[in-house]
């Protein structure tokens, strides 16, 4: 299934050019699972071939990741607002609350970073978390430049240097990166889920 | 009166562990897959690449697929092998198999005229 949904994706770029590469970059970094990455690896092969010219695919397809960002930090600002101010009005909560908060805001940017590459898939759910944790819009928009321009030069790059095997590096990568994003996430629940029971009268 | 456990007061939470567990596996077992049969095996011609793909990952002359594409002289088109398969009226596995074959070709000839 993997497979299908990244030829049927790769058909689509020699028929929209990098317009489909800026639609699918906006959409995966607003949460609908696109595999994106595996998309510019075949750009990265286009160009590679001389179809493609690099700088306006990696303009496109940054700005539309950016766009995408935005709109899932948003989302989580205005929606998880409500949410925030509702546990918030706790005493108990609140200055647990306020210290999480701190320390996200102090590693914004490296977590944004690090969730657009290696974790690409929980990109979309840190800007929510971004958003509703209101981490400050400068901080979060430095963070999102700078690791979507990394996760887009990193897969252009491996889609030129694996030109031949694009396919089936892309869907390899693919499957890694959805592992890598789903460990990552039992490990956050499992750990939540510890601290509840150890903290819990026996 | 002692308090639940936590997997007992956060039902909804231990149901996503579970999920995001098994989807977790689901991909590791397919990467395990494509990294033992498919990464080493040869590549073949596909109807998603273009012709300027195919001469530079496959090492096929420009010469060779030209003729196959029915597309006026001049540079090779920026189009996917089935939207010029389409557009001659054929099936795409038919325009695929004529470039795959000339890819065989030109790969017997290398070999043939190899050290």
């Amino acid at each position: 299934m993997i497979e299908h949904l990244i030829h049927e994706a790769y058909a689509l770029i020699p028929r929209h050019g990098a317009a489909v590469l800026f639609t699918a970059a906006l959409l995966s970094c607003a949460g609908i699972p696109i595999p994106t990455s595996a998309m510019m690896m075949a750009a990265g092969a286009f160009i590679a071939a001389g179809d493609m010219h690099f700088l306006p695919v990696f303009a496109l397809t940054l700005l539309g990741a950016m766009i995408g960002d935005q709109i899932g930090y948003f989302m989580g600002r205005t929606g998880g607002q409500p949410l925030w101010d509702k546990f918030h009005a706790r005493p108990k909560l609140a200055p647990t609350m306020d210290r999480a908060r701190a320390e996200l805001d102090r590693r914004a940017v490296i977590a944004v970073i690090i969730s657009r590459f290696p974790l690409s898939a929980l990109g979309p759910w840190i800007n929510i978390a971004a958003g509703a944790t209101q981490i400050a819009w400068n901080r979060f928009s430095l963070g999102v430049l700078l690791g979507d321009a990394i996760w887009i030069m990193t897969y252009l790059g491996a889609g030129a240097f694996f030109a031949s095997h694009v396919k089936d590096v892309g869907a390899t990568m693919t499957s890694l990166m959805g592992a890598l994003a789903a460990f990552a996430a039992v490990w956050l629940i499992a750990r939540f889920l510890w601290g509840r029971y150890r903290r819990s009268p026996a | 009166m002692t308090e639940a456990p936590a997997w007992q007061r956060h039902p909804v939470l231990l149901g996503v562990l579970a999920v995001t567990l098994a989807l977790g596996l689901l991909f590791l077992a397919h990467f395990g897959w494509m990294v033992t049969t498919r990464l080493g095996a040869e590549p073949r011609v596909e109807d998603w690449m273009t012709p300027r793909h195919v001469v530079h990952a496959f090492g096929v002359p420009e010469a060779v697929i030209a003729p196959l594409l029915g597309t006026p002289p001049g540079p090779l088109p920026f189009a996917s092998l089935r939207d010029l398969a389409a557009a001659q009226g054929k099936t795409p596995e038919a325009l695929v198999a004529e470039v795959q074959a000339q890819v065989d070709m030109a790969d017997g000839l290398s070999v043939e005229g190899g050290p």
